[in-house]
C-alpha cells in the first residue's frame, strides 16, 4: 500500500516538479533546422562524411589543472606531426618541384599561431632538416583553395614580421594529388580535433556566459587556441570540402569575437552578440553534426 | 509521408517535426533542464533523423526510431556537458572553493531534482521516460535496445533510491 502511494506520489511530484519543460519553441527549432539543413546542403551530407567520424571524446587532465590551458595539447601535437609529415614529404619530392624556401638567414616568414601554442612550441619541431617550413605551409601541402587572406594578428610572427606565408598555394604540380591523398587523413583527423575542441569550448563558453555573464580569461586564451588551429585548417587541405570550410570560416569569426572580449570587462552584450553569432550560424549543430561524439551506450 | 520525407519534401518534414517534435523537447528538456541545450538537441535530433531516414526500415513505430536518435543525442550531449562541468568543479575544489554541505533545507522541488540528478544515467533515463514522460515499458526497450525486464528492473532501483533519498517527505505519500 504504501509502496503505492509513494509510487503515485513520485510520479506526480516529478511530472510537475523536475525540469518541467516550457511550451516547446516549434517555429524557432524549425527554423534552426532549416538552416542547419541549408548549411548542409552546401557541402556533403554529414551522414556520408565517414571518414570524419572518429570518437574524438577528451582524455581527462590532470586534476586541478586549468584543464583548457592544456585542451590544445592534443591538438597541437596533432597539426605538428601535419607539419613534420609534410617536411617529409616535400623532401621526398623530385628536384625541380615547387617548394616554398624561406627568406634568407632561415628564419621562417611566418611563426604561425601553432608555434605559439599551449604545447609550448610547435615549431619547436625545427630540428627537421628544413628551417623554411612554417605553420602555413601546411596549407600550401596541396590545397587547391587558397584564401588570400590577410594577416592577422593571431598570424603575426612576434618580431611583427609578416605573417604572410611567402607563398600562396598555386596550381598543384604533377604528383602532388596522390601526395596530398596520403595527408588528407591526416588533415581531416586534425580537423576533427580542432572541431572537436571548438565544440567543447563554444559549450563551456555558453555555459559560463549564462552563469556568470563574465568570461574566464583563460577561456578566452583557449579560444585564441583554437582560433589559431582553425586558420590553419582553413589554410589546408582540410578545408577543401566546402561544408567543412564553411563551418571553419563560421567558426573563425566566433572564436575571433571570443578572443577580443576583454578579461573582467566583457560587457553582456559582446557575450550575447557572440551568442547571437553561434544561433545565427548554427555554430554548434553543424559542428556537431560533423564530430559526433562515441556511441551511445544506453543500454548498459 | 516518410517516403516523401526521405526525397526531400519540405512538408513531409515539416509534418514529422510537427507529429513529434513537442515529446521529442519534453524529453531532452526533462532530461537536461535547460532550454538551450534542450532546443539543442532537439535540433540536433531532427538533424540527424532527416539525414538518416533512408536508413529507416519501419521494422519499428517511426516515432520509436526517432526517439533512438534523441536519446543517442541527448546522451552524447550531457556527457559532454557532464565532462565540462566535472573539470569545471575539479578546478573550484583545487582551488578551495566548493559547496558547503548541509546547507539551508531545500524543499521538495530542489530535493527532488537533486535526487533524480543523482541516480545513475540509465536509472534516470527509464525514470524519466516511464514515470516523468508516460512510455511503456516495450517503447524504453525498443528505443534503449534493452528487455522490458530490464526497464522494469531499472526503474525498479530508480525508485527505490529515490524512495530513500526523499524519505524525509514520506509523512506526504504515507497520509
Amino acid at each position: 500500500m504504501s509502496e503505492d502511494r509513494f509510487e503515485d506520489f513520485l510520479r506526480s511530484a516529478a511530472r510537475e516538479l523536475y525540469h518541467p519543460p516550457p511550451a516547446t519553441p516549434r517555429d524557432a527549432i524549425w527554423e534552426r533546422i532549416r538552416a542547419a539543413q541549408a548549411h548542409t546542403a552546401q557541402g556533403d551530407d554529414a551522414a556520408t562524411a565517414p571518414s570524419l567520424r572518429v570518437d574524438s571524446r577528451p582524455t581527462r587532465p590532470p586534476r586541478g589543472a586549468r584543464w583548457w590551458t592544456l585542451r590544445g595539447l592534443p591538438l597541437a601535437a596533432m597539426l605538428a606531426l601535419g607539419v613534420a609529415l609534410g617536411r617529409l614529404t616535400r623532401l621526398e619530392r623530385p628536384a625541380g618541384t615547387r617548394v616554398a624556401e624561406a627568406p634568407a638567414g632561415g628564419r621562417a616568414p611566418a611563426a604561425g599561431p601553432a608555434a605559439t601554442g599551449p604545447a609550448g612550441g610547435v615549431e619547436a619541431g625545427g630540428a627537421a632538416p628544413r628551417s623554411a617550413t612554417t605553420a602555413g605551409e601546411v596549407a600550401r601541402s596541396g590545397s587547391p583553395a587558397g584564401r588570400g587572406r590577410t594577416a592577422s594578428p593571431a598570424h603575426a610572427a612576434p618580431d611583427g614580421a609578416s605573417a604572410e606565408p611567402a607563398e600562396r598555394p598555386g596550381p598543384a604540380a604533377p604528383g602532388e594529388p596522390a601526395e596530398d591523398g596520403r595527408n588528407l587523413t591526416l588533415y581531416r583527423f586534425a580537423a576533427v580535433q580542432t572541431l572537436n575542441q571548438a565544440e567543447l569550448l563554444l559549450t563551456s563558453f555558453r555555459s559560463e556566459a549564462r552563469r556568470q555573464a563574465e568570461v574566464d580569461p583563460q577561456l578566452a586564451a583557449w579560444a585564441r587556441d583554437v582560433l589559431s588551429s582553425t586558420r590553419l585548417l582553413l589554410d589546408s587541405p582540410a578545408a577543401s570540402d566546402p561544408k567543412i570550410r564553411g563551418l571553419l570560416e563560421d567558426l573563425e569569426l566566433v572564436l575571433a569575437q571570443i578572443v577580443q572580449l576583454r578579461a573582467g570587462g566583457a560587457r553582456a552584450e559582446d557575450v550575447e552578440l557572440i551568442e547571437h553569432a553561434l544561433k545565427q550560424h548554427d555554430v554548434l549543430p553543424r559542428l556537431r553534426a560533423v564530430v559526433p561524439a562515441g556511441p551511445v551506450s544506453a543500454g548498459t | 509521408m516518410i517516403a516523401r520525407a526521405v526525397g526531400g519534401d519540405d512538408q513531409a518534414q515539416r509534418a514529422l517535426y510537427d507529429a513529434h517534435v513537442d515529446r521529442v523537447y519534453r524529453l531532452a528538456y526533462r532530461m537536461s533542464g535547460d532550454e538551450d541545450l534542450a532546443q539543442d538537441f532537439t535540433q540536433d535530433t531532427f538533424i540527424r533523423a532527416f539525414a538518416r531516414l533512408k536508413e529507416f526500415r519501419g521494422d519499428s513505430a517511426f516515432s520509436t526510431w526517432l526517439h533512438t536518435v534523441a536519446v543517442s543525442v541527448i546522451l552524447n550531449g550531457l556527457r559532454k556537458v557532464k565532462r565540462l562541468r566535472e573539470r569545471e568543479t575539479d578546478l573550484d575544489d583545487a582551488a578551495g572553493v566548493g559547496v558547503v554541505p548541509g546547507a539551508a533545507e531545500p524543499d521538495l522541488k530542489d530535493r527532488l531534482r537533486r535526487a533524480v540528478d543523482g541516480l545513475a544515467e540509465h536509472h534516470r533515463l527509464v525514470f524519466v521516460m516511464h514515470d516523468v514522460e508516460g512510455f511503456t515499458h516495450e517503447e524504453i526497450g525498443q528505443v534503449l535496445d534493452i528487455p522490458e525486464g530490464t526497464s522494469k528492473a531499472r526503474l525498479f532501483r530508480a525508485r527505490a533510491a529515490l524512495r530513500e533519498k526523499l524519505a524525509d517527505f514520506a509523512g506526504e505519500w504515507a497520509t
